[in-house]
């Protein structure tokens, strides 16, 4: 292990390393553009590269490209990236009250720490972690993923009904399309383009970056706010560090086992890395209004997928994520075969892809860090130059993405639905939250059901499945009742202070 | 220096003779259209190497250009179906047109293409879980027969793997597996190495990847279990595995990677253009792409593509409509 991280550090390697986590950062940043784009566009470059090369700029990419993504969503509400979604919630209202370099420096923080426990699971227990991930049954997956949807009721921001309003129509959002089990096409109105539904890209730059552009461009004429920066906050102090440890573990911990499960994905991964760090909070009440604790398990749980998503790659062959689809393609196209013989055919390989996977972690923080006062920047050129630069990097990414105008289309409309919805007093964190796990949920379930041959029974007899849809009853049943105490408890003050 | 220019000279006389269809065609670049993600699938990359072989050997003067289009892949073949057909418009497909078509997922098929030509192919198999204690295709097929709709076969739904799974099925009378939703190879093989799946049709790509060691010997720490080879002969990479035909079974099923050009093109365009994917063929980085692909090299082109093809709809068309009412 020890020869593979000290292998990463060449000359050559750790400018392949700094270039890759660069433009990771970069594309992750702008929304629009995503890290399996740069890496899917970078793919035909590493052709001529030596296998250990092009893997090294391709898992930097992707370490560069995740940690990236919160800095828009934190100075903007733009996610830079999908899996950057949840620290919108709480970054952009911590920035916006004068804090946006604490915002950025617990998000970089958290980044840092998330990669490198994630980096300690890889290294040490992926291959029975591996196994443990292949024996969940899809009635486990889909128990899990309900955890998750108890999110909703919790991120409404004070008005349950309307939280689960927005759930709804996100959920309703995967439904056109081929449906994700039978490979039947429905709800396509006889159109070919709908047949793909409406993708994450299109729907989630448009929900939160379009509607936002729409939103500053209407407000043009209120003086721009500019955030006087400090440097004030930036790193965690040694008592933040104390107070966010837990939360920073157990993120990390469910960002690593969510970013194994393949299909699942990094915006899942914060999603329940956010609930539980509401739930185990003494201040529940400040998420979604800048609260340091949401931020961190985003942002720790987000990073954490990447390493997360490696160990079955490295083990099994299969990949966890998108982004590592693609990185089994730049593999085979060097004759390489991910899975469990690559450690005995090309022990080199997986050694170097540990060992950039760690160096990137520290290359992130350093950059990431480096930067800040050049990002917090960002917040102050006038909007009138900055959103239009931003619309047009939105088009072109989701353009780029499949070659086809309709995605575009959809990233307008949802970016008007956006924009509507939040004027109409819905909160987006459900509607996301809806529409990312919905089609997961339905995939899962109805998988298995067919290994069943059509009996349900096994999702509340097994174990395990039964444990974590208890689980998400009681999940919701609290954050319900939090909501009402909460509510109660300010309308008593509110009396008071009348009286 | 003198003898190089000769021999360039000489190079360049002979190829003009042996290819007379290049002195017109291209006179810009080709583009080819593939209708889905960039990097995804054998035939995705099977493209490229083309287009790289062609640059490489100067085979033509003109590059090629590859245009992905992602999403589900009728959006991307239509696009290609309305294209100009002035001879440098092509399409990559493969056996999914047939699929597609027959389950009314896209209102045109082959027909409304000009085919071009096919370059490769790679072959299905079927393997089983070792943990069901069978051993050969005629005790799973007796199995099946015996105990229907108990064996999950693991397949894209309503995609050539699940066509592939029913042609299995339907050696034997009363045989029925019960197929489940898990996707291609990559996507099967997890739910079979978890135990819930016992039949899988992999591709002999996936079936290396899955049941062979890195020495290329059986891996006796794979689930897999392969049973039979759906292609011509016996495949090099497992020499053991006996092909249906050995069985006693009249059945082949390779997935064919196919060149199609829009209706109307310019038959010196096609010409061309099956000229070029054959010299492409003979090249020692094609034929070592192909070899590491599991695929085959499979030349095929004019009257005896067309035969070829009609052979394969008759016999894909009823199954595929099949699969997709399951």
């Amino acid at each position: 292990m020890i020869d593979g991280i000290l292998g990463t550090l060449t000359w050559f390697q750790m400018a392949f390393i700094l270039t890759g986590v660069f433009s990771g950062i970069v594309v992750g940043a702008i929304p629009g553009l995503t890290g399996s784009m740069l890496i899917a566009l970078t793919l035909p470059i590493t052709f001529h590269m030596s296998p250990l090369h092009a893997t090294t700029l391709l898992v930097a990419m992707y370490v560069g490209s995740i940690a990236g993504g919160l800095i828009t969503a934190t100075l903007l509400r733009m996610p830079g990236s999908p899996a950057a979604v949840m620290t919108t919630l709480d970054g952009y209202p911590l920035a916006k009250s004068g804090q946006p370099g604490r915002a950025l420096g617990f998000g970089i923080t958290a980044s840092f720490i998330g990669s490198l426990i994630a980096w300690v699971a890889l290294a040490t227990i992926s291959e029975p972690l591996s196994e443990l991930a292949v024996r969940l049954t899809p009635f486990d997956y889909f128990a899990l993923v309900m955890m998750a949807m108890a999110l909703i009721a919790s991120v409404a921001g004070g008005d349950v009904i309307k939280g689960l309003i927005a759930g709804f129509l996100g959920m309703l959002v995967t439904f056109p399309g081929i449906d994700p089990s039978g490979g039947e096409i429905r709800l396509t109105f006889g159109t070919d383009d709908l047949i793909g539904g409406f993708k994450l890209l299109p729907v989630l730059i448009g929900v939160f970056a379009v509607s936002q552009i729409f939103a500053d461009a209407l407000d043009m004429k209120s003086r721009q706010e500019s955030v006087a920066f400090s440097g004030r906050g930036m790193f965690m102090s040694f008592r933040d560090l104390r107070e966010q440890a837990v939360n920073l573990v157990r993120s990390s911990l469910v960002g690593t086992f969510i970013g194994i499960l393949p299909g699942v994905g990094a915006s899942v991964g914060s999603a329940l890395a956010y609930l539980f760090a509401r739930l185990g909070s003494k201040t529940p009440e400040r998420f979604g209004r800048g609260s340091e604790e949401g931020i961190v398990a985003s942002e720790a749980a987000n990073n954490a997928t990447v390493g997360g998503a490696l160990i079955p790659l490295i083990s099994l062959g299969i990949p966890g994520s998108v982004t590592d689809a693609i990185l089994i393609g730049a593999l085979t196209i060097h004759s390489l075969q991910p899975g469990p013989m690559l450690f005995t055919t090309n022990p080199d390989i997986v050694w170097n892809v540990i060992g950039v996977y760690f160096v990137s972690t520290f290359v992130m923080l350093g950059l990431m860090v480096a930067l800040i006062r050049l990002y917090v920047r960002v917040s102050t050129i006038p909007k009138s130059y900055l959103l239009p630069v931003i619309m047009v990097f939105c088009v072109v990414g989701v353009y780029s993405l499949n070659n086809t105008m309709f995605d575009v289309w959809t990233m307008l409309v949802f970016g008007v639905v956006g924009f509507l919805l939040e004027r109409a007093g819905f909160n987006l964190g459900p509607f996301v939250i809806g529409y990312v796990l919905a089609k997961v949920a339905e995939a899962k379930l109805r998988q298995g059901l067919m290994f069943t041959d059509g009996d349900i029974t096994p999702l509340f007899t097994e174990p395990l499945s039964l444990g974590m849809l208890i689980a998400a009853l009681a999940l919701l049943v609290w954050s319900l009742w939090a909501e009402r105490r909460r509510q109660v408890s300010q309308t008593l003050r509110v009396k008071r202070s009348e009286s | 220096m003198r003898q190089f220019l000769t021999t360039v000279c000489v190079g360049l006389a002979a190829a003009s003779f042996a290819m007379p269809a290049f002195a017109e065609w291209p006179d810009k670049p080709i583009k080819i259209t593939i209708p889905w993600k960039a990097g995804a699938g054998a035939v995705d990359q099977m493209t490229r190497q083309l287009q790289k072989t062609v640059a490489e050997g100067s085979i033509v003067d003109q590059p090629i250009t590859i245009f992905n289009v992602g999403g589900p892949i009728p959006i991307g073949l239509r696009q290609a179906k309305g294209q100009d057909p002035d001879g440098h418009n092509f399409v990559v497909m493969h056996t999914a047109m047939m699929t597609l078509q027959a389950a009314g997922k896209i209102d045109f098929g082959y027909k409304d293409f000009e085919p071009v030509a096919r370059l490769g192919q790679f072959c299905q198999t079927t393997s089983v879980h070792k943990n069901t204690g069978i051993e050969t295709l005629d005790a799973l097929l007796d199995r099946a027969a015996a105990e229907p709709n108990t064996l999950v076969h693991g397949a894209n739904l309503g995609a050539i793997n699940h066509v592939y799974g029913i042609m299995v099925e339907d050696l034997r009378d009363g045989a029925k597996f019960r197929f489940v939703q898990t996707g291609g190879d990559a996507g099967t093989f997890p739910e079979f190495k978890g135990g819930r799946v016992q039949v899988a049709g992999f591709s002999a790509a996936g079936a290396t990847n899955f049941a062979l060691g890195a020495d290329g010997k059986p891996d006796p720490d794979s689930p897999v279990r392969l049973l039979a080879y759906a292609g011509p002969e016996r495949h090099v990479n497992f020499p053991n595995v006996p092909t249906f035909k050995e069985l006693g079974y009249d059945f082949q099923f390779c997935v064919d990677g196919w060149y199609f050009a829009p209706k109307g093109t310019p038959a010196e365009a096609v010409a061309g253009f099956a000229a070029m994917v054959e010299a492409a063929l003979a090249d020692e980085g094609m034929q070592a792409f192909l070899a590491k692909k599991s695929m085959v090299g499979a030349f095929q082109s004019g009257g005896d593509l067309l035969d070829e093809m009609d052979r394969q709809w008759e016999a894909i068309a009823p199954v595929a409509a099949r699969a997709a009412k399951k």
